[in-house]
């Protein structure tokens, strides 16, 4: 417990440092914070000088920055310039898009990854454990946006297989039925899923052989076996459950390099989430959506780690030993 | 290989020649070559060595538990209950292992699994073997944790091995042993990595455990003082080999092969004068180089030509003793060496 | 890896096992080949990075005798794109990974050696800079500023990515610090730069080559990507990441504008990777597996 209130703070700072490292940025940028809005003419003077008493920009950078630090606190997180609206809008409409793609590229991934470092492990050191393992390690030398690209080609330019952007099809009319609708979004989910199954898989698996291995050896998998119980048994009890605390633990630890990549992804296949619109405000220098982007991706980040790690006490129940009961004195 | 006896019928468990192989980088090898003893019902068996001498690779051929590269050799023959294990099928060797021959091995912090709690390591043998449910076996499980002498068993079977001190986590491998009333316990080492006072606890448990129980039991160890304690009769083995096997008493009162005289030698012994400890000179051959003749030749102070050249058999000396070494048949051959406490 | 693992006079034996591995030999080659590429390629080739050629006829020309790689949306010949933008690519890598390195090496020395409080302040802003996400720190960083001059992109590449070699570094320093020997050159007088300079950073060396070698690899994709996304290398200026961003749009129509700068990064990292991997393996050998 008392861990577990320790991960969260800690998450809670990285939020903080990211959100005030940013401001800094908005106040040491020479010049008007505004400037990169000065070529919108949509902006009026009297709309620009609102801002600034809504920013406090007046008043000492002190002030200035609680004005920011509680905005944010209570969900405002400012104007978007290229969008016309609320950043906190554009991005609670983008955000579930992206929770989408991720949950079913995490469950692929995870799936496929350990499905096939337990196959190596299984066949160590034979054929098929070496050419999976070349292909992992190639798998991670790959620039996520590249791949990207590359998938983009070859499954929607040059076999017209699956479409070639978007989460939907906007022509699709609205009588449609469900099952059409459903089958529609699939497809549309299909090739920025496959980029990212390739990218994460491929070092979920490399770490899932090794942990497998060097669990398969253990001493305890012996036990297993003068027991009497039956060579699968011992495999899914004493071999594959102890591995599995490496593997998550993986997963926590790449959940940074996971946001970040969907940027890239996102952008490629034109999915409206959080990605795309990053990626389309730092095309149009709307800083302020920039930020939010950046701010609500870093919640992410801590959410989802903070997750992982709950789930890593639960698998190996080592790992919380700060809790643990002092073992009794004596025999 | 000399037959010691004919197998009785309480004769629990049997090897006949067993024989163990290893491929390594370095060529095939032998560490477990040519053992043969008989335990008989009720009765313990200590299996005396030091470390490298094959001693743990022979309990663990018992079960089958040997794994590539290493191979149980053709020629050898493990019976158990008049069963012979190393023919069986696997679904049978399933259903003895954990039920009727159970091992209890040495390092309890690896040997239990870390993510299961004590009891439900405990209550996996049960339903493994019985068609008892979650409930009954758990039951059990807390149960057997209270007879081994563990305190509030009913909140130490919740906790996971990382949890409880060494002491306890032995108890807990031997509650899990013991659990579904085998005929036949193999304890490797079991109190090696444990305190000197929890040693002797733990040994007096194993001891009533068995007694109650009508067990019996393969004991290994390094340390003779454990052998005193626990067994009935005694095997000596060196080099992968037996070199004397002896009730526990005679043993001890007059050991014949000078492998075990060395060892016995060697083993500080309190309220005597003080004096430098013996120890046997030169090292144990590694299992890739053993000699053609007597493995212990060139340790053994009384070694003379025939000892290189012919290796010995396992001569029988009456009174069920026997002993690997050419000094049974040419007793006049033995040097005048004095050993402090040991007939020379 | 330990410190006992990796001595200063071992050079030579790491350098032996590093001839002998297949694998790291046939990185180097391929990295010396792409140096040699970008640094004389572009002084050979006929075209030149920024020259618009033919705006009205060899926009966006397939591969040919005349264009080994085509041509892109401003008919520049790609090939010469490319190798100059790799001399950027290479260079921005190398030179970030560099300073990452000194700022790594000196915060984990320092916190390493200091101990205390200082050392305790130190690891949290350490602990600090890992938990946040680089890219969404590069984003941030970069994101403000309209065109990105290369010198900041190199700054900002080289400021968020010493946290971990810092965090190596300081345990090494630690356990050199409670050495033996190290107290009896402090009784002799030692100052603290001293002791840095001769008794921890050999035993650093090792591990700091290794991952040097892999941040080459992990940097040169992220400017990739940012330049990609338009906060890097400011076009005209030819960056791989760049010049795969203009490619983008035109994906279907031209891809070998992205797809051969593409290919370039893959073989940069995949034989970084190998090399670093061959370099661990040098300086600390794997044990034979237990029987």
């Amino acid at each position: 417990m008392r861990a577990l209130i320790q991960r969260i703070w800690q998450g809670v700072l990285v939020v903080a440092i990211v959100a005030t490292t940013t401001f800094v940025l908005v106040r040491l940028a020479p010049g008007d914070p505004f400037a990169v809005a000065l070529d919108n003419s949509r902006i009026t003077p009297a709309l620009r000088a609102q801002w600034r008493d809504a920013y406090g920009l007046d008043g000492s950078i002190g002030t200035q920055y609680m004005r920011w630090m509680s905005a944010l606190l209570q969900g405002d997180l400012g104007w978007s310039v290229s969008t016309n609206r609320p950043v906190s809008q554009s991005i609670a409409q983008a955000l579930p898009n992206t929770l989408v793609l991720m949950g079913a590229a995490l469950l692929c991934s995870f799936t496929l990854g350990m499905g096939l470092g337990a196959w190596q492990a299984a066949r160590h050191n034979r054929a098929a454990d070496r050419v999976i393992g070349a292909v992992t390690l190639f798998s991670a030398a790959l620039p996520d946006f590249w791949l990207a690209l590359v998938v983009l080609l070859t499954g929607a330019y040059w076999y017209r297989v699956f479409p070639v952007g978007g989460a939907s099809d906007p022509l699709l009319p609205l009588s449609a039925s469900t099952l059409t609708i459903i089958v529609d979004r699939l497809t549309h989910l299909v090739l920025p899923v496959c980029t990212l199954v390739l990218l994460i898989a491929a070092p979920v698996a490399r770490q899932q052989r090794a942990a497998l291995l060097d669990r398969l050896s253990a001493d305890w998998v012996r036990t297993a076996t003068a027991k009497g119980l039956g060579p699968w048994q011992v495999f899914r009890r004493h071999a594959w459950r102890t591995a599995l605390g490496p593997v998550v633990t993986l997963g926590g630890l790449a959940l940074p390099a996971l946001v970040g990549g969907a940027v890239f992804v996102e952008h490629v296949f034109a999915w409206p989430g959080m990605g795309q619109l990053a990626a389309s405000a730092i095309a149009a220098r709307d800083y302020h959506l920039v930020v939010g982007c950046v701010i609500v991706g870093a919640v992410m980040v801590v959410i989802g780690s903070t997750l992982a790690d709950l789930l890593v006490n639960r698998l190996d129940p080592r790992a919380d030993t700060a809790d643990a009961d002092r073992p009794a004195a004596g025999a | 290989m000399t037959d010691a006896k004919a197998p009785s019928t309480d004769v629990v468990l049997s090897l006949r020649d067993v024989r163990v192989t290893f491929r390594t980088a370095d060529g095939l090898i032998t560490p477990v070559d040519g053992v043969s003893f008989d335990i008989v019902r009720g009765q313990t068996l200590a299996l005396v060595g030091e470390s490298g001498c094959g001693k743990s690779l022979t309990a663990l051929t018992i079960l089958r538990l040997i794994d590539a590269p290493g191979r149980i050799e053709p020629g050898s023959r493990i019976l158990f209950d008049g069963r012979d294990i190393l023919t069986l099928d696997d679904k049978h060797l399933r259903a003895i292992r954990g039920r009727q021959a159970a091992m209890i091995f040495q390092e309890p912090m690896t040997a239990l699994n870390p993510v299961y709690s004590a009891g439900e390591q405990i209550a996996e043998v049960v339903r493994t073997h019985t068609s008892d449910s979650r409930r009954e076996a758990w039951d059990k499980a807390v149960a057997m944790l209270g007879a081994v002498g563990i305190p509030s068993p009913e909140i130490r079977a919740r906790q996971f091995p990382h949890q409880l001190s060494g002491g306890m986590r032995q108890r807990v491998m031997i509650a899990m042993a013991l659990v579904l009333n085998p005929s036949l316990l193999i304890a490797d080492e079991p109190t090696t990595a444990l305190d000197v006072t929890i040693q002797a606890q733990l040994l007096d448990l194993l001891r009533d455990a068995q007694q109650a129980r009508g067990a019996s039991m393969l004991l290994i160890t390094h340390d003779l003082g454990v052998v005193a304690e626990s067994a009935q009769r005694v095997a000596v083995m060196y080099a992968g080999q037996i070199v004397e096997e002896s009730p526990v008493a005679e043993l001890f009162a007059s050991p014949q092969h000078p492998y075990t005289q060395g060892l016995m030698a060697a083993m500080p012994r309190a309220g005597r004068r003080r004096e430098r400890l013996t120890t046997i000179p030169g090292t144990v051959p590694p299992p890739g180089a053993w000699p053609s003749g007597c493995r212990f030749a060139d340790r053994c102070a009384h070694a003379w030509s025939r000892c290189t050249s012919e290796a010995p058999a396992l001569y029988q000396l009456g009174d069920g003793r026997t002993s690997r070494c050419h000094l049974v048949v040419e007793p006049e051959r033995r040097t005048a060496v004095r050993m402090a406490g040991a007939l020379a | 890896m330990t410190s006992s693992e990796s001595g200063a006079g071992d050079w030579r034996l790491v350098v032996q096992r590093l001839r002998h591995d297949p694998r790291s030999v046939a990185a180097v080659a391929v990295l010396l080949t792409m140096a040699a590429l970008v640094l004389i390629g572009p002084m050979l080739s006929p075209y030149q990075p920024f020259q618009q050629l033919d705006i009205t006829h060899r926009v966006h020309a397939p591969p040919s005798t005349t264009h080994l790689l085509g041509t892109d949306a401003y008919s520049r010949d790609v090939l010469s794109r490319v190798l100059s933008g790799g001399r950027v690519s290479l260079a921005v890598a190398l030179t970030a990974v560099f300073i990452e390195t000194m700022i790594g090496v000196v915060w984990g020395l320092t916190a390493g050696l200091a101990g205390g409080r200082t050392d305790s302040v130190m690891m949290r802003c350490v602990d600090a800079g890992m938990s946040v996400p680089r890219v969404l720190l590069l984003l941030a960083l970069l994101a403000a500023v309209v065109q990105v001059p290369v010198w900041l992109l190199v700054l900002v590449l080289g400021a968020t990515g010493w946290f971990g070699i810092a965090r190596v570094v300081r345990a090494e320093a630690r356990v050199t610090r409670a050495s033996d020997y190290v107290l009896a050159a402090q009784a002799l007088g030692a100052g603290p730069a001293r002791l840095a300079l001769r008794h921890v950073l050999p035993h650093v060396l090792g591990p700091v080559l290794v991952w040097s070698t892999l941040a080459i690899g992990q940097v040169i994709v992220l400017e990739a990507g940012l330049s990609w996304l338009g906060i890097g290398v400011q076009p005209p200026q030819a960056s791989w990441g760049n010049i795969i961003g203009d490619g983008t749009e035109f994906i279907a129509s031209a891809p070998w504008v992205s797809l051969a700068p593409g290919f370039c990064l893959v073989i940069v990292v995949l034989a970084v990777s190998a090399l670093g991997d061959g370099l661990r393996d040098a300086l600390a050998p794997r044990q034979l597996p237990r029987t």
